[in-house]
């Protein structure tokens, strides 16, 4: 364990960004009698987990699982239907605009296409340095040029690039300066949405370094979202997985990779593609099908239609969560049953007998 | 350890004859256009070959001329307007200097090739049944009937499930993967002899990646056909491939078999991107990432396009641009100092 692992599990440092019950309905809710009930796409259902000083949480799931809803949610760009988002303990829901303004500068957030995220109108200087019209005490105007050629050179970049615009920048270039401006406000928590997934492999290193960098000199927290399983692993403390708007497993990071409780993040664990041409003999955890649509979820667990284990309760009954999802736990009624070894060798490193 | 043989990706005895001739050679193989920015060349001078019944993989980031090489190939990409030098030949033949006529009849036939973005590749204003049987009309003459009847075969061959009930089905209806399927049975219409996919699975989430490789592998088995397989993604190939060409800059870097190429990279490139990927089986302190940027074709380096970025860059790679050389069989790379590279990988 790592002393940021230890100083988790103790419970000892200061929660920063707290999500309980979150849930996002796309659509209407109706009431029929005392019952709601939801006539449109359940995006997010759920979901529970604090966050604290310093911490990544990584988040992963397949494209449509709700994660970049989730994220949205977390900043208020999106209002969510259900539960509370907390920042350094303000309810981010109960704010009226200008104090919700004030809070953001909290919680800043990354985007996954550095393509779109820039004005291509604004020099990179006046992107950086846009944040402070909103918060003109974070730097006093006489610092301001200053300071962003600080942030540039914190990301990478250099000084004299502030009077260039972002056209003149590769991709993982304007990933940083993405970076550099949720930097300027000083938040305590950044969303990071899949800020790697567009950025060939060489660059993609440089950037999650970067990200890694700025945490241990800041203390800022992470909820960091991706696909890649690989890059999740490298950059987050815990990790929950997602699917169907669901957290089916979550916990540290090396305990959810190394014995995974869920079928689900089993496979995905199991179908990632090894870099190694000789270590190619482990079983694959292969799911049927693909992910089905979220305005027709499957009844019971909502991965009993994909999953190789189910049975006859796994269609009927929602299953209850073992353990605290943000802690350790897993949403499936037969996961004390199942053993997955056969399926991660190639990351346990452990050859199962049989 | 008898229940894992049946989940091997390789299986003992899928292993090509090594020693047979190449279906397809690449000997010299050069591309490029004029831009508002002056000529770039895309692709310098490649070679490399595939065997009946092999996988190559084709390595490399954006830019790196790995689809322009591929495109011109298949008669994509034509002169005019790029400047295309070299040799494709097919049993012997140069195809780059057939007439169009002839290279048509070769699309299909001898070639096909699957895209990246299959949505985008396919017609959003036909049905499904019409794209996929539309060859066997055209090529084969066969009637309406017939070639639905084809087409729901080839749908059951690439695992589209109850395929008669989709012919009907408009591409905007189907998933992702069920695209890439659609694309796939369409290449196979003509039961090619190499199938080039260009970055099949890039856009696919990774449970749908994993179907959709061993299909392609499937497929390949079950026809001795040869894939070329490109790709970003080091795993993929890992998993996949006999052997693999990497690409930086429009130029080869590095090309051997995947067990060398893993074990004993020569190449500086090949090295620096093996050591930047992260590992889904530990954590490590910090990545080893490349410093710098791939180069923009409008802007490459002199000498060795790749020495900006290298630790091993001597003043002597600003001056000379470094060839190709045989390092041992079936193993060459393009850098002044590959052979002391691969000695000292071999050690580690």
């Amino acid at each position: 364990m790592t002393e940021q692992q230890q100083a988790v599990a103790s419970g000892q440092r200061e929660v920063v960004l707290r999500a309980e019950q979150l849930g996002k309905v796309f659509g209407k809710t109706v009431r029929q009698g005392w019952r709601r009930v939801d006539q449109g796409v359940r995006a997010v259902n759920d979901v529970n987990f604090e966050l604290h000083r310093g911490e990544t949480l990584g988040l992963v799931g397949e494209s449509g699982c709700g994660k970049s809803t989730l994220a949205r949610l977390l900043v208020r760009l999106m209002d969510p239907t259900e539960g509370r988002v907390e920042v350094l303990g303000q309810n981010l829901l109960e704010l009226k605009r200008e104090d919700l303004r004030q809070a953001r500068r909290r919680i800043q957030m990354i985007f996954q296409d550095p393509y779109s995220s820039l004005n291509p109108r604004m020099t990179v200087g006046e992107i950086i340095g846009e944040p402070w019209q909103v918060f003109p005490d974070i730097v006093p105007p006489a610092q301001r040029e200053a300071r962003i050629g600080e942030l540039l050179q914190q990301v990478g970049l250099n000084k004299s690039d502030a009077d260039r615009y972002p056209h003149q920048f590769s991709g993982g270039q304007r990933q940083r300066i993405g970076i550099a401006r949720a930097l300027a406000v000083e938040p305590e928590v950044i969303i990071c949405d899949e800020p790697v997934s567009a950025l060939d492999v060489s660059v993609q290193a440089q950037v999650i370094n970067l990200l890694m960098d700025i945490q241990r000199d800041t203390g800022v927290s992470y909820v960091f979202i991706a696909h890649d399983l690989s890059v999740v692993r490298q950059i987050s403390d815990r990790i929950m997985v997602m699917y169907l708007g669901e957290i089916v497993e979550g916990g540290a990071v090396d305990a959810v990779y190394e014995s995974p409780q869920h079928p689900y993040t089993t496979a995905l664990l199991s179908s990632i593609p090894v870099h190694d041409p000789e270590q190619q003999s482990r079983q694959v955890l292969k799911l049927p099908g693909e992910v089905p649509s979220p305005m027709n979820p499957p009844s019971g667990c909502k991965f009993h239609t994909r999953c190789p284990y189910a049975t006859e309760i796994c269609s009927q009954e929602v299953p209850a969560v073992t353990g605290d999802l943000a802690v350790r736990g897993v949403r499936c009624h037969h996961a004390s049953t199942l053993n997955f070894d056969p399926y991660i060798e190639h990351i346990t490193g452990r050859v199962a007998s049989g | 350890m008898n229940a894992m043989t049946e989940a091997r990706t390789r299986v003992t005895g899928d292993r090509v004859d090594v020693s047979a001739a190449p279906i397809m050679s690449v000997e010299g193989l050069s591309v490029g256009f004029d831009t508002p920015h002056g000529p770039v060349q895309a692709v310098d001078n490649v070679s490399w070959s595939i065997r009946k019944g092999e996988t190559l993989g084709i390595i490399g980031e954006s830019g790196s001329g790995k689809s322009v090489g591929l495109e011109t190939i298949m008669g994509l990409i034509t002169s005019p307007p790029a400047r295309i030098s070299g040799q494709v030949l097919l049993d012997g033949q140069d195809i780059l200097s057939m007439p169009q006529r002839q290279r048509r009849q070769l699309r299909g036939d001898r070639m096909a090739m699957i895209f990246q973005d299959a949505l985008a590749a396919l017609n959003p204003s036909l049905t499904i049944g019409t794209q996929i049987s539309e060859v066997y009309r055209i090529r084969r003459g066969a009637s309406r009937q017939a070639a639905l009847d084809k087409a729901v075969e080839l749908m059951d061959q690439v695992k589209i499930p109850s395929a008669r009930s989709r012919l009907k089905a408009y591409p905007h209806e189907f998933s992702g993967g069920m695209c890439q399927r659609v694309m796939i049975a369409m290449a196979l219409a003509m039961d090619p002899e190499i199938l080039i996919a260009d970055e099949p699975t890039t856009a696919l989430d990774v449970t749908v990646q994993r179907q959709i490789m061993d299909l392609l592998q499937e497929v390949r088995r079950e026809r001795g056909m040869s894939l070329i397989l490109v790709t970003h993604d080091l795993g993929v190939v890992a998993e996949c491939a006999d052997r693999a060409v990497v690409m930086y800059s429009g130029r080869m870097a590095e090309t051997a078999t995947m067990r060398d190429l893993f074990r004993t990279p020569s190449h500086p490139y090949t090295r620096a991107l093996l050591q930047a990927m992260p590992r889904v089986d530990a954590r490590l302190e910090r990545l080893q990432a490349i410093p710098g940027t791939p180069p923009t074709l409008s802007h490459i380096p002199s000498g060795c396009a790749f020495r900006p970025r290298c630790t091993f860059a001597q003043p002597r790679c600003a001056e000379e641009k470094p060839e190709l050389r045989m390092l041992a069989a079936e193993h060459s790379a393009a850098c002044h100092f590959a052979e002391a590279i691969r000695e000292e990988t071999s050690h580690d």
